[in-house]
């Protein structure tokens, strides 16, 4: 029974990682930066490897690309669970650079779970990311802050209309 | 698990009650995931966030907006300013759940007000629209069934501190929470 155990665990963080790998370089703009991405069954640490099969220290990432690989990481498991949550994102893009903008809108967000929540700035999710992304919208709201109440009343539709 | 409604009430920047409609949509046979709020930074996003968060964990819940308060003192702070003492705030989050082939919605509704200097609680659960007194008394083990605290937490994030993941090796013990729920 335990070997059997351990091995639909192993089972499960193969796939795992396979779905982590695939999100990652299909979200990160330098596609041969990471050939393989390995969860250790035991620690369920985290191993990056690049083509040569050398280890790449997370540390040596950018910030939006640490950002990058922890998104891919909970899109993985997203994508390998039977039932997965609703995705809820707050400031998904603050620091990200366009390209890595540009595939969040496109690749990300309409495929993150069957149900997307997302808070955003306007110049996170502007004009041209909110076109991009309409077709997968079911409603949008604006939390319209009035200064001089100190207020926030939420409105249908986005910061504008279109 | 489907999102359906989140009401928040008298709830920080929010006086009144508002209702945020969050079902996925379906247009022309296509599949509408996505529910976009738009803030300006101070606009209310997080506090949303934290609103769901509060709803299902009351106290567990790890809301960005409480940092070290006790729980008392962090919910006295979030009744917008400006309410009389004898309005609740409040918080009602409401989600279809499928498990073992049975699909029930949960309406999780939690207020609270300041009455003679003390804080009262109240936490009401319903199902399917009838009110139950025993999910209401057990909901803090029923929600770690449903949806445990450590596996919400990859699915409800601020994308820019999730970032730790990358840098942390102590959230590999939600992750690994995470895995062997994978079934």
């Amino acid at each position: 029974m335990r070997v059997f155990l351990q091995r639909v665990t192993a089972h499960k963080i193969d796939r795992l990682s396979a779905f982590i790998t695939e999100s990652f370089r299909f979200l990160l703009r330098k596609q041969t930066l990471v050939e393989r991405i390995l969860i250790d069954p035991t620690t369920f640490a985290i191993t990056l490897y690049d083509e040569t099969g050398q280890a790449i220290a997370k540390q040596r990432l950018s910030e939006g690309e640490k950002q990058i690989f922890a998104i891919s990481v909970l899109w993985g498991l997203a994508r390998a669970s039977a039932r997965p949550l609703p995705a809820v994102i707050d400031t998904p893009m603050a620091r990200l650079d366009a390209a890595h903008r540009q595939h969040l809108v496109e690749r990300y967000f309409p495929n993150a779970s069957h149900q997307v929540i997302i808070f955003s700035t306007d110049t996170e999710v502007d004009r041209q990311y909110y076109q991009a992304l309409q077709p997968s919208i079911a409603r949008a709201y604006h939390l319209n802050y009035d200064d001089e109440t100190k207020r926030t009343v939420g409105e249908e539709g986005y910061f504008w209309k279109e | 698990m489907i999102l359906e409604q989140l009401t928040v009430r008298n709830f920080c920047l929010f006086r009144g009650e508002q209702v945020f409609d969050l079902t996925p949509g379906r247009r022309n046979g296509r599949h509408l995931p996505i529910t976009l709020f738009g803030g300006i930074n101070g606009g209310g996003k997080t506090t949303l966030l934290d609103a769901i968060r509060l709803a299902l964990y009351g106290g567990r819940a790890r809301c960005s907006k409480r940092s070290n308060l006790a729980y008392d003192d962090f919910l006295r702070q979030s009744i917008h300013h400006g309410v009389n003492g004898s309005e609740a705030a409040g918080v009602s989050l409401s989600f279809r759940n499928a498990a073992d082939g049975e699909e029930h919605l949960y309406d999780v509704c939690r207020s609270w007000k300041v009455s003679e200097g003390r804080l009262r609680e109240d936490l009401r659960v319903l199902q399917d629209g009838l009110p139950d007194q025993w999910l209401s008394e057990n909901w803090p083990q029923l929600v770690e069934d449903l949806f445990p605290l450590d596996i919400s937490q990859l699915f409800f994030f601020d994308a820019e501190k999730i970032r730790v993941l990358a840098e942390d090796e102590s959230s590999s013990k939600a992750l690994g929470a995470a895995i062997k729920s994978l079934a």
